[in-house]
């Protein structure tokens, strides 16, 4: 049997002619451009119920009463987790007993009871989950009978943040 | 038997002849998209959600198609750099000035495997284009997300 040994000298041409039966079902050309979205740390907290007074006009037992106050309220929206929320007064040792606790807490975990009595910051609420959440603020004001007759002026400042 | 540059020469003018409107094709897209999210985009402030979708009204995309007299069918798809599950992105035409438009009205997703968004035939001009984007939400974490929109044409 003879073999006949063929050999293209435009051999790359050639393969482009069969390309060319195909060229309508090929891609023309393509463009492209860019979709981007940031998405920023988001950590907003609002707080309801505005100014509050607690009043102790009352003894049991020869134990003045405590008075409690939940018209407060928190909300808030975060968009990530390991976050907290604070809380710390202006007053340096005032007069009378103002602790705050968080109740009824919804996208985070109760923090202990703060006393108020130094501006540094006491957690209030932990563990905040990326999403929206809330809680009651209860505030408990005491005193003693030793101590006189007035009246303190908090500034309550409540703080999201990162752990 | 060996072929010779006479032959060679032939097929080279085929090739020509029967490419030349594949070279000349061309779509063009202009402009991006760039989003920002943050606590303005919060439906009612904190305690509330994040507006879940977003469209980019307003933004010049634009896409022409030239060099071409037969018809044809744009594809797309997307390429992502950097992008969530959780995000869906779509597009559609607004618009468009010759080239016998037809489809792409519709907002419709843009997957990772191309296609068919309109056809046409002939060149057509100025075809805005309107991305959306869907599924933002709180349980999206802080960061860039980026993909990229590829347009294809296709000769039909």
């Amino acid at each position: 049997m003879k073999t006949r040994r063929v050999v293209f000298a435009g051999g790359t041409v050639i393969i482009a002619v069969l390309l060319g039966t195909g060229l309508t079902l090929l891609p023309a050309d393509t463009d492209n451009h860019a979709v981007t979205v940031t998405v920023a740390d988001i950590s907003e907290l609002v707080l309801a119920g505005g100014n509050i007074t607690l009043t102790i006009n009352s003894v049991t037992g020869g134990t003045p009463d405590s008075a409690v106050n939940t018209d407060c309220s928190l909300s808030w929206t975060c968009n990530g987790a390991s976050k907290k929320i604070t809380a710390a007064t202006d007053l340096v040792s005032p007069d009378y007993t103002l602790t705050l606790s968080a109740t009824s807490v919804i996208g985070g975990t109760a923090g202990s009871v703060i006393t108020l009595d130094s501006t540094t910051a006491g957690d209030l609420v932990t563990g905040i989950t990326a999403g929206t959440g809330s809680c009651t603020l209860q505030y408990t004001a005491s005193a003693l009978l030793t101590e006189a007759i007035g009246s303190v002026v908090h500034t309550v400042t409540l703080t999201i943040t990162s752990v | 038997m060996k072929m010779g540059g006479g032959l060679a020469l032939i097929v080279l003018l085929a090739v020509a002849a029967a490419g030349y409107e594949m070279i000349a094709a061309t779509v063009t897209v202009t402009g991006s998209w760039s989003l920002g999210i943050n606590a303005t985009d919060l439906i009612a402030g904190g305690g509330s959600e994040l507006i879940p979708s977003y469209t980019s009204t307003g933004t010049s995309i634009v896409c022409n198609i030239g060099g071409i007299n037969k018809a044809w069918r744009l594809n797309v798809h997307r390429q992502d750099v950097s992008w969530h599950a959780s995000l869906t992105i779509s597009v559609r035409r607004t618009g468009g000035t010759g080239g016998s438009l037809s489809g792409g009205t519709v907002f419709q997703t843009v997957g990772t495997t191309a296609a068919s968004f309109f056809t046409g035939e002939g060149p057509a001009t100025d075809i805005p284009f309107e991305y959306q984007l869907t599924g933002v939400s709180t349980s999206l974490p802080a960061d860039t997300y980026s993909t990229t929109i590829y347009i294809t044409l296709v000769l039909l």
